[in-house]
């Protein structure tokens, strides 16, 4: 595998492939997805480039696939997710799978408009079953109207008066239509139905109880049968047109019971038989359906690649003679021998004669960038990348980030408890990652945490390490060792005189109640502070002088990492006028103080506490060159060293900021000069000879740029002054002013782990103390519903938000205060044509 | 094998469970021993505890059998969660049209 410190080197190739072996060649290399093909066609149409019919094969294949897949997944067949990864296939197999895919596609459209036809037979032949029964009541119900109509007399003959003049209080001449309609559109009909015919229709209608089913949609309707009697032709036509205009289905129904009997025989006769044939229709449409999900899966991906190489040969060119494709890739010079290996393995597929050609060319294009990760590696180069790829051959921060990335985060998180609330679950995450990830769970927070479970893992464990530090488990400490502080004095010796007023605090005096005699806690904060009601205070100037003791440290790391580009680049320029004064700076003013705070933590005892010197203070005074006398001595005799400790300290700290304030001009001036200096000398020399004073890097000319154009006015005819000028006075600037506002930014880490472990205290005393409140047994369902809502809160608030703020803040940290050091993060990403990648998101979704 | 909790809700049970279990049987092995640590949260007052330190062990000990009969329930709740998982992964049988 190759390194992570600097992106692998790459070059540019010519590809030479023999037109029959071209496809499998690429298949191949899509195979091992190590090449990046550039476009040699760039100015031509889509239309008209060369492979275009295999692509719209392609693509009436994956239209045919996806109609197959929508049917297996409306009947709820489980498509099969073996994961095994077809090789993609010839070109001649790509017309058997054409074969293949026409004829499923033809026998489901058949099966489809079969069972459509049936399904409408069906419907016709239950609703006409339902009329048959339904209108039974209707025409008894006519025969008693009748015969009460013939006692009743001329009255009621206005019901059955019609137009066109016919016999009339003839109820034989009585005509009917029987049908059915949906039931909502019953009261619009008997409306429609009651104004045009003036009144003279009678309609009666029931509702039918099942749903049946529309042959079209598949959907369940209700419906209502109907009967309408009229008499006379002109009326029947009318009927007949608005039964049309709603869409109601009009059937024969015979006059006399005997008939209507027969007829329900026929009919329920019929509806058996084709309930029996559609049936027969469904199990073969499943059994169809359920040999095609077998291999649906396997097929998306075949057709995918057959796709994605035709999507690649199209970039290739033609070349005069015809038989030769050729093509340009970007491919690591690592990897070559896997490369023409892989060619090798391509045209014997193809049973061509004769052999591809990779051939490595010199180009001043800047290569693309790429850095060989593994799953676990993967995750940190992706959030460095999220910043800014990398430069080509730059320094990659990406190492170095994963452990000072969980590291921050957890100085920010602190906590045992939910450390190891977090680690557990990401371990969860890693443990099972392979049944997961088959699972293809959908949902885009879900895939960021899944994505990032090694840096979850690795931020928690590291946050447990931390907790111990700060000793917080849950915002309770743990007593491990022992603690250093005793209570040997009675409450009078704390007191001048008399009674201590009740609930007054103490203060444990560090000289007359510490244990001397093991030495400090070992590990961790002392436990005892947890009780401590100053605890803040102490916990603060021991977080803030870590903070900038850690930010120190990374901002040098960054600085030195700088010098590693600039070694590496051959600006040996760089490193005389930007490494030396850059660190010199940082050591002369933030450098100076980190030794300061060590130098105070270790030599100033507990009973010089009052006399201790203040460092910041002191910084500020350094500045301004403001030196005052130590106090007088103490009571024993001892020197009071609040302002000078140490002998020198007055000269040794304004040589330092002199030196500091030298550095300035020195980082803004001598670059520009010593450029201007070496570009009269080019000048003067051969004014033909191209000098780059960039020299050489391995293999082609490199440049790493960084931001400006700085580097390029070598081989100009003029120099372009200005502009360095500028340049480097934003540099200078940015540096030094950076300096101190970095520094102040990594007390961020000071102000998080204080914000955490506050929120952690408050959300114990709020919570989870009442649930100890009970004195009893009641206690136990008071604890068990408190502890829910107390996890449930620590989940959320202190492991999730914080958690992600935390997450954040450490990221900002990495991205600005240590990569502004050295990063330049202005290169493109290496994209190779590989399945592998393709595949994976190519799969249709469930809309 | 009936379904009560879908799958979320019975991944949360098994979490929430499985973290209780875990916490409050050493928070009761903490209240047993009569940690320092968690004076605070005893129910007694300060007077008694000087007064009558027998009445602080009393409530220390108290305090750990409510944590250990929780820690009791919750295996019971870790039983229930895992049992609806159960039944929720496994996938429905296929009946046929």
């Amino acid at each position: 595998m190759g390194s992570l410190f600097r992106s692998q080197e790459m070059t540019l190739c010519q590809l030479f492939l023999q037109s029959e072996a071209a496809y499998a060649c690429v298949s191949e290399l899509g195979e091992l997805g190590l090449v990046q093909f550039r476009d040699l066609n760039p100015d031509v149409n889509a239309f008209q480039r060369k492979f275009v019919n295999e692509i719209r094969r392609c693509d009436e294949m994956e239209r045919i696939l996806r109609f197959l897949d929508a049917e297996v997944r409306k009947d709820g067949i489980p498509i099969l997710e073996t994961g095994e990864n077809p090789e993609a296939p010839q070109p001649r197999e790509m017309i058997d799978l054409e074969a293949t895919f026409e004829k499923l596609e033809n026998e489901m459209k058949e099966i489809n408009n079969n069972s459509e036809a049936l399904k409408r037979n069906y419907l016709e032949l239950s609703e006409l079953k339902h009329i048959l029964r339904k209108t039974q009541n209707f025409f008894d119900e006519r025969e008693s109207e009748v015969s009460s109509d013939h006692s009743g007399g001329p009255t009621d003959k206005t019901l059955f008066m019609n137009d066109g003049g016919g016999p009339s209080g003839a109820s034989s001449n009585l005509g009917f239509v029987a049908g059915v309609i949906l039931r909502e559109r019953i009261p619009a009909f008997e409306r429609m139905l009651w104004r045009v015919c003036r009144g003279n229709v009678f309609l009666r209608h029931t509702e039918i109880e099942a749903p049946l089913e529309d042959p079209h949609t598949g959907n369940e309707v209700y419906k209502s049968v109907f009967i309408i009697f009229f008499q006379g032709d002109q009326l029947k036509n009318r009927v007949k047109k608005i039964c049309e205009a709603f869409r109601a289905t009009l059937y024969p129904c015979p006059e006399t019971p005997g008939e209507r009997r027969e007829m329900a025989f026929g009919v329920m006769t019929r509806i058996e038989d084709l309930t029996t044939v559609l049936g027969q229709t469904q199990d073969h449409r499943h059994r169809v359906l359920v040999a095609a999900a077998k291999n649906i899966n396997m097929w998306f991906i075949k057709v995918h690649k057959i796709k994605a190489i035709y999507h690649t040969l199209n970039l290739f060119n033609l070349d005069v003679t015809q038989k030769c494709l050729i093509g340009e890739c970007w491919c690591p010079v690592m990897d070559l021998d896997r490369i023409r290996l892989a060619l090798r393995r391509g045209t014997e597929l193809s049973g061509a004669t004769v052999p591809s050609i990779l051939n490595r060319m010199d180009t001043p294009e800047v290569p693309p960038t790429y850095h060989k990760t593994n799953k676990f590696t993967s995750a940190y180069q992706g959030i460095v990348d999220a910043y800014g790829i990398s430069n080509y051959r730059e320094v990659n921060p990406a190492p170095f980030t994963v452990i000072t990335f969980p590291f921050l985060f957890a100085v920010m998180f602190g906590d045992l408890g939910h450390g190891l609330v977090m680690a557990v679950m990401a371990f969860f995450l890693v443990w099972k990652e392979k049944w997961i990830a088959s699972r293809r769970i959908e949902g885009e927070i879900f895939g960021t945490i899944f994505g990032g479970r090694y840096i979850i893992f690795m931020m928690g464990l590291f946050s447990v390490y931390t907790g111990i530090i700060y000793n917080d488990i849950f915002s309770k400490s743990f007593n491990i060792f022992g603690p250093r502080w005793m209570t040997n004095r009675t409450i009078y010796q704390f007191q001048d005189h008399g009674e201590p007023a009740h609930g007054t605090l103490f203060t444990l005096d560090p000289v007359l109640d510490f244990k001397y005699g093991q030495g400090p806690y070992p590990f961790g904060l002392d436990p005892t502070w947890a009780l401590a009601s100053n605890k803040i205070s102490f916990i603060n100037s021991f977080k803030m002088k870590m903070s900038v003791i850690l930010g120190v440290l990374q901002m040098m790391f960054g600085i030195i990492l700088s010098c590693y580009n600039h070694l590496f680049f051959g600006k040996l320029i760089n490193v005389f006028c930007e490494f030396i004064p850059q660190v010199l700076f940082l050591l002369c003013m933030f450098g100076y103080l980190v030794v300061l705070i060590f130098y105070k933590w270790v030599n100033f005892h507990a009973s010089m506490a009052g006399c201790a010197p203040s460092l910041l203070i002191g910084l500020i005074n350094m500045f301004l060159f403001k030196y005052s006398d130590n106090p007088k001595n103490n009571a024993d005799g001892t020197p009071c060293l609040q302002n000078i400790f140490y002998d020198t300290q007055k000269s040794f700290q304004s040589f330092l900021v002199l030196l500091a304030l030298f550095c300035v001009p020195w980082m803004l001036c001598v670059k520009p000069f010593i450029l201007h200096r070496r570009w009269k000398a080019s000048q003067a020399a051969l004014p033909l000879h191209n000098v780059d004073e960039n020299g050489h890097a391995e293999g082609g000319k490199v440049q790493a740029s960084h931001g400006g154009g700085h580097d390029d006015h070598g081989d100009g005819a003029t120099f372009d002054f200005g502009n360095i000028i500028i340049y480097q006075a934003i540099h200078t600037i940015e540096f030094c002013l950076g300096i101190i506002s970095n520094t102040a930014s990594y007390l961020r880490l000071w102000a998080l782990s204080l914000a955490h472990s506050q929120l952690s205290e408050v959300l114990w005393n709020m919570v989870m103390k009442f649930s100890f409140n009970i004195n009893g047994w009641g206690g136990i369902p008071l604890l068990f519903f408190l502890f829910a809502a107390w996890s449930f809160l620590t989940l959320a608030i202190l492991v999730m938000m914080e958690g992600m703020s935390a997450f954040l803040h450490a990221l900002r940290l990495h991205w600005v205060e240590f990569q502004n050091k050295f990063y330049g993060g202005q290169g493109y990403q290496f994209q190779p044509f590989s399945f592998a990648t393709m595949t994976d998101g190519n799969k249709p979704v469930d809309e | 094998m009936k379904k009560i909790c879908g799958p979320t809700l019975s991944i949360c049970g098994i979490i929430l469970s499985v973290w209780g279990v875990i916490q409050l049987a050493i928070m009761g092995a903490f209240f047993y021993v009569r940690s320092v640590n968690l004076v605070e949260d005893v129910p007694i007052n300060e007077a008694d505890f000087i007064s009558h330190p027998e009445m602080a062990d009393a409530a220390y000990k108290q305090q750990a059998y409510n944590c250990w009969v929780c820690a009791a329930l919750y295996v019971l709740l870790l039983a229930f969660s895992g049992h609806q998982m159960m039944v929720n992964i496994r996938p429905a049988p296929y009946t046929g049209m």
